[in-house]
Order: C-alpha cells, then structure tokens, then sequence
C-alpha cells in the first residue's frame, strides 16, 4: 500500500503552477525566493547528533505554530515519511536533495497553496523558501521578507552586525537570499544559443542548474537560474539585479523562437505535431519523454502554432513525475507499470479538451 | 569493418553512428552510439548546462601553529578549510582574518549590506513601499500593464495595511 499521508496534495496543482501570466507563462515557469538562517546559540545542523537536532526541531516547530499568521503551515519529520513521500515532496520542489535523506529532526512545513516551504534542519537551522508564478518577483520577494519578520520576531537568528546572518556555508553569509526561477528555454537548445546563455549567466553571477536544483539534470528545457551572492549586497539589489538578467535570458529566447519561426517553421510545427500525437496516443512513456514533449508543446503554445492550454502543459509536467504516479494511482510501482499508468494519465489529460 | 569499437556503446548491437556529447553533473562525456540509443540518450539532456565556475579553492597549507580553533565550539580553522562550512555561528569571529578574506573573495564584497536584524517585528512600510515603486517604474518602462496593475495593486495594499 502507499501511504494516504499526501494524496490530498497529489490531486491538487500547486499556486505556482496554476496561475500562468499570458506574458511569461511560456517561458517563466516559476519563481523562487529563500533565505537561509539560523537560531543563536546553537551549533550548526551538519554538526549536530540526533538528539539536539529533534530539540531544535521542536524548538522551530513550537514558534512556528505560533506565529498567528503562519497557523495553515503542515510540518512534517523527514524521519516519519517514507522514501516515496519524500520523493513525492522533492517533485514539488518543496524540499531539496539534501532532505530526502532520512535523518531525525529535520524536516519541512508547508502552507496549503504551496506558496511557502520552510524546511528545518537542512543546511541551515532554517530555509524559508516562497513560489510563485511567472513572473512573480515583487510578491515572492514581499512574502519572504513578511514571513522572515515574523520568525526574525518570534525566534532569536544567529546575527553579527559586520557579517549579517550566520550561515553554515560562506556561501550563503550575509542575506541568506537567494532568488531564482525556471525558465524554459526550447529554441535556445535547438539553435545552440543556450551556451550564450549560460555563459553570460555565469557573467552576472548566476548559477543554471537543472530542474531539481542542484546536481540534476535538465529536464524539458527546463533551466533553474539563481542568484549566486548573498553578501555585501542587499536583498532589493539582488533581486533587481537578476531580474534584469532574466529579461535579457528571456530576449535572447525570444530572438531565437523568431529566428526558427522565420527559418524553419515547418521543422517546428512538424515537432509539435508529432510530439501531441505521441503524447495522445502512447501506451508507455517514460518521464523523460513526458518533459521533453510537453516542452514542444509548450513552446507551440508560445509561438501561437498550437491552441492549448498551458495550465494543462503545468499540470502534466507535475503529475507524470514517478512518486507522483505512485501516489496519485494508490499503487507502488516499478519503472515498466509507472510508465503505462504515465501514458494512461497523459493520454487522459490531453484528450479532454 | 565492424569491430567492437565500432558498435553502439550502449546495446553493444548496432553500428555506432552517432557521437553523442552529453553533459552530466557538469562533466562532459562523449558516447559513440547507434542512432536509437543516441535518441534515448539525448532526451531531454541535450544541454544540461556545466557547473558554475566556482574556484577550486586549495586551502592555503596551514602550518600546524597557525591553525585556529573556535573557542565555543572546539572547531579548527584546518578543518573549515577543508570541508567550508562553520560549525557555530562563534567560528566566524574565531577565524579571523581568514573570514573576511573568504567572504570577500567569494562574495567579492566586504561587509554585510541589507536587511538589519533588531530581533522586533516591524512592518518596514518605507522599504516596501520603495521596491514596489521601483518595480512599477520597471514594469511600464517594459510595458507590461497587467504585471503594472498587479504591483499597483500590492503598493495600495501596503498603504492600506501600515497607514498611509
């Protein structure tokens, strides 16, 4: 049997990736905020054993469900999830790599949007992380530093005057914030632009990673773009300061969408075609296949060469992933079943129109 | 003509024809495969971007007098430089000078800017108010009105929520 704990979540899209701005949606999947902190006082999580890492937990877990304005947040012990309900939260990128890791005292809270995770014990005592959609920059960036006030308020942060906040990692020293987002790239790719881009990320101090995070691989032309430095700057002047290189990632994009548009139009519309037609009517896909089509059918949508909707395209992206499967069906699958239930799912979604 | 080399590095059954350059976790990998292989091969990873440019740091050898340890939490400064990560928030101070030279060659800044901790809640109304206006300003430059009235409408709100 597979745990009932998430089916709940598993049948419902979460805020980010349910509200698609007409102007980004094809483009600006998602946007991510975080700030890293931790309690004063106390040792680093990587350096702590089981028992002071469940004291602090508790401590965080207390002050959180106090917080008036934090009372629809869901917490959950890594320790007490299983493998594949850990792995079902990591597809919703409510938690990292790091916590899918068993491990005593760490774990994750969650408001029922999905519009905020903080995770306990990862790194950091605290990750405080947001999502939005699009192109939602000034709500994410409002709603982290609301949500940092009230646990800045309720709880003691580690805090030095000359260096800002105390993290774990010097990598994260000073604002603890990072901001990133998914943006999808797909004529970039096929005209070998992406190279420009990445190294012109790297110039502003991005990092581009793939669709988990760190360490993963790109999947559907899916690219995380994040911040990089978090220290001897302010949070307003980085935020500023990426969006301006997603503007200019987003151009170059859009010039090659045109480009291909001008040059080979019938090549993409023959993409899409055949990537629908698969997608309709296979028996099996792997997820892989499921993210690299849908990633056609996407960019149709952006070049107006298809009509659908792109909250259908979101919708697919999230529920063909493997955990997702397994809990949405109630049945624990290998790859071989997991890919026919994936085909029956996608099959399903896109048929009904 | 066909020796092993020759054939598909993944099903070992079909000719190799295509040299395929994958990325992986930022290392690059070049595979000789046949062209069904190479399909699945190449799904979805076609440019999986590599690793950020972090330097590779070698901790500057540490002669054995000039290690440091943090007097709250026993922790060595050979040690942080080996594995970069603090073990309490008293190591900073504890390492110092070398803090503040990794701070600031990494981050290429030098002291904190940004948000002040005082530990007490405050609305921040002005701060607010400032990144909004400047993200409107933004948003009508680019001509993005519906962004425009999303953010017209959160500055109204702040005005209405802190008292204008």
């Amino acid at each position: 049997m597979v745990p009932e704990r998430f089916k709940w979540m598993s049948e419902k899209i979460p805020f980010w990736l349910r509200f698609v701005s007409p102007l980004y949606g094809d483009i600006v999947l998602s946007v991510r905020a975080r700030l890293a902190r931790n309690i004063k006082g106390q040792k680093f999580p990587l350096f702590l054993n089981d028992e002071s890492r469940m004291k602090i937990f508790t401590l965080i877990h207390d002050a959180l469900t106090s917080i008036k304005e934090l009372q629809g947040l869901k917490i959950y012990d890594m320790s007490e999830l299983e493998y594949l309900e850990r792995k079902f939260l990591l597809e919703r990128h409510l938690i990292s790599q790091d916590l899918l890791k068993d491990g005593k005292g760490r774990g994750v809270g969650i408001d029922m949007e999905e519009k905020i995770s903080i995770m306990i014990n990862e790194e950091d005592h605290l990750r405080i992380q947001v999502f939005y959609p699009g192109f939602m920059f000034e709500e994410a960036f409002m709603k982290i530093m609301e949500i940092d006030d009230l646990i800045g308020s309720t709880l003691e942060y580690a805090y030095h005057k000359k260096y800002g906040f105390l993290t774990s990692c010097p990598t994260n020293t000073g604002t603890g914030f990072r901001i990133s987002c998914l943006l999808h790239l797909p004529a970039s790719v096929i005209t070998g632009r992406i190279e420009e881009i990445i190294n012109y990320s790297f110039s502003k101090d991005l990092t581009v990673r793939g669709y988990y995070g760190e360490g993963s691989e790109v999947l559907g032309n899916i690219f995380q773009f994040a911040s990089l430095r978090t220290y001897g700057r302010s949070e307003e002047e980085i935020l500023s300061h990426f969006k301006q290189s997603v503007y200019k990632i987003m151009d170059m994009e859009r010039e090659e969408r045109d480009k291909l548009m001008k040059d080979s139009k019938e090549l993409i519309e023959d993409r899409i075609a055949r990537s629908l037609g698969i997608l309709k009517t296979a028996k099996l896909l792997s997820s892989k296949e499921v993210m690299e089509y849908t990633s056609h059918l996407r960019m149709g949508v952006g070049l107006n060469l298809l009509n659908m909707n792109i909250e259908k395209l979101n919708e697919i992206l999230l529920l063909n992933q493997p955990a997702h499967i397994q809990i949405l069906f109630g049945k624990r699958m290998e790859e071989q079943e997991r890919d026919k239930f994936r085909g029956l799912l996608v099959r399903t979604r896109l048929n009904l129109s | 003509m066909e020796n092993l080399k020759d054939l598909c590095e993944k099903c070992k059954k079909n000719a190799a024809e295509v040299k395929l350059v994958l990325y992986i976790e930022g290392k690059k990998k070049i595979m000789h495969l046949c062209k069904v292989c190479a399909e699945e091969e190449s799904m979805g990873v076609n440019m999986p971007p590599p690793s950020p440019p972090v330097p590779k740091k070698k901790p500057p050898l540490l002669k054995p007098e000039e290690d440091l340890m943090c007097a709250n939490c026993g922790f060595k400064l050979s040690e942080f430089l080996r594995i970069s990560k603090f073990r309490c928030e008293k190591c900073y101070e504890s390492f110092e000078p070398h803090t503040t030279k990794i701070l600031s060659q990494y981050h290429k800044a030098s002291g904190h800017k940004g948000k002040v901790y005082t530990g007490v809640y405050s609305p921040n109304k002005e701060f607010k108010l400032k990144v909004l206006k400047r993200a409107l300003d933004e948003a009508l430059k680019r001509e993005e009105y519906e962004r425009a009235a999303r953010i017209r409408d959160m500055i109204k709100e702040v005005e209405k929520k802190y008292g204008s």
